[in-house]
């Protein structure tokens, strides 16, 4: 399957390949783009073109869009981007921007609809993958983490997101 | 230069050595004199560049790399007006012909001042040794893409090409 990533850092960008690759069950290819954006702003500020050049310009199949929670509203199921109830969480950022300009496109030429996929990537769930990985008790202070768990999916849909919301504040850090 | 570098209000020359000419830019404030060798890297680059602008008769095609090297942003709009004296001469009531100006930035700012004329911009995409060039203006539903956001952030997100590639 030939997918695009649209994230902060090639770094994001490698690790959001192996998990994607898990998640789908089958290897990616590359496509004929090479994303990425500087910083949040910038993510934000190119999101809508870079959408839009990806199903216009592109041989992709699926795009993946992922930013950092940093210290903003991790997002919610109850979340509803269309009725502003999500302000301040970036995945309805994301979806708003994604909605607004996928109903001013054209369709594509002699490919199918782009798929897409919209992550957030909390910190608490990031410190969590490294305890684990560091050998570290996995028993953490606060409130048990992945409320809701990551959503799995064997097959990216037209619109479909992956997620790992926390109750726990984007500033916690690991003890030692 | 009163706009560029207002800092200095005159140009003079003398001889570091025999057979030599050297340039030396005079403090508005004390009246110091700073010699060529002690100009910072940016101040060079704004006198070669006016001067360039205000030869009266300069070179038919004019090569720059790295034009916005060593200046700060806020002159990139003067070095624009530069650039455009030097290929629009009637735009500034000369009558000598058009110069063909080529010039590089990695400079997002300056592509910036180039939004509304991307039939001037040229991206390099760079794949292994090979470099392709594509006008601006010629990718496909590049007004769409680009929307209201700065050209610099949608070029900076690949979208557009005009990155490295891996080979």
């Amino acid at each position: 399957m030939r997918v695009g990533f649209y994230c902060e850092s090639p770094a994001d960008r490698a690790a959001l390949a192996v998990f994607t690759a898990a998640i789908l069950g089958q290897p990616l290819e590359s496509i004929s783009m090479d994303l990425e954006a500087h910083s949040v702003p910038g993510f934000f500020n190119a999101l809508d073109g870079v959408f839009r050049g990806v199903h216009y310009n592109s041989d992709a199949e699926a795009l993946i869009i992922v930013v950092d929670s940093d210290r903003t509203e991790p997002h919610e199921l109850t979340h509803d981007f269309q009725k502003d109830t999500g302000i301040g969480c970036r995945h309805c950022k994301i979806a708003q921007i994604i909605a607004r300009a996928r109903n001013q496109l054209k369709p594509r030429q002699s490919q199918a609809e782009l798929k897409i996929a919209i992550g957030l990537a909390v910190p608490s769930i990031e410190a969590c993958a490294w305890l684990a990985r560091t050998n570290r008790s996995a028993k953490l202070p606060g409130k048990p983490v992945g409320r809701q768990g990551v959503h799995r999916s064997p097959s990216l849909s037209s619109s479909e997101s992956f997620m790992a919301p926390t109750d726990r504040q984007s500033s916690w850090r690991p003890n030692g | 230069m009163c706009r560029w570098l207002p800092e200095y209000d005159h140009i003079l020359f003398d001889k570091p050595g025999q057979g030599q000419k050297g340039i030396v830019l005079r403090t508005r404030k004390g009246g110091h004199r700073i010699p060529a060798k002690d100009l910072s890297q940016g101040t060079l680059v704004a006198l070669a560049l006016l001067t360039l602008a205000y030869l009266p008769e300069p070179p038919s095609v004019i090569g720059l790399e790295e034009i916005d090297r060593g200046l700060h942003p806020r002159l990139l709009r003067h070095l624009q007006d530069a650039l455009y004296r030097l290929s629009y001469p009637e735009s500034c009531g000369e009558k000598r012909p058009a110069i063909q100006v080529i010039a590089t930035t990695h400079s997002p700012y300056l592509l910036d001042l180039y939004r509304d004329h991307p039939e001037e911009v040229v991206l390099a995409q760079k794949e292994g040794l090979e470099v392709q060039f594509k006008r601006l203006s010629d990718i496909a539903h590049y007004e769409e893409i680009l929307g209201d956001a700065p050209l610099s952030e949608v070029w900076y997100s690949g979208v557009l090409g005009g990155v490295s590639v891996k080979p």
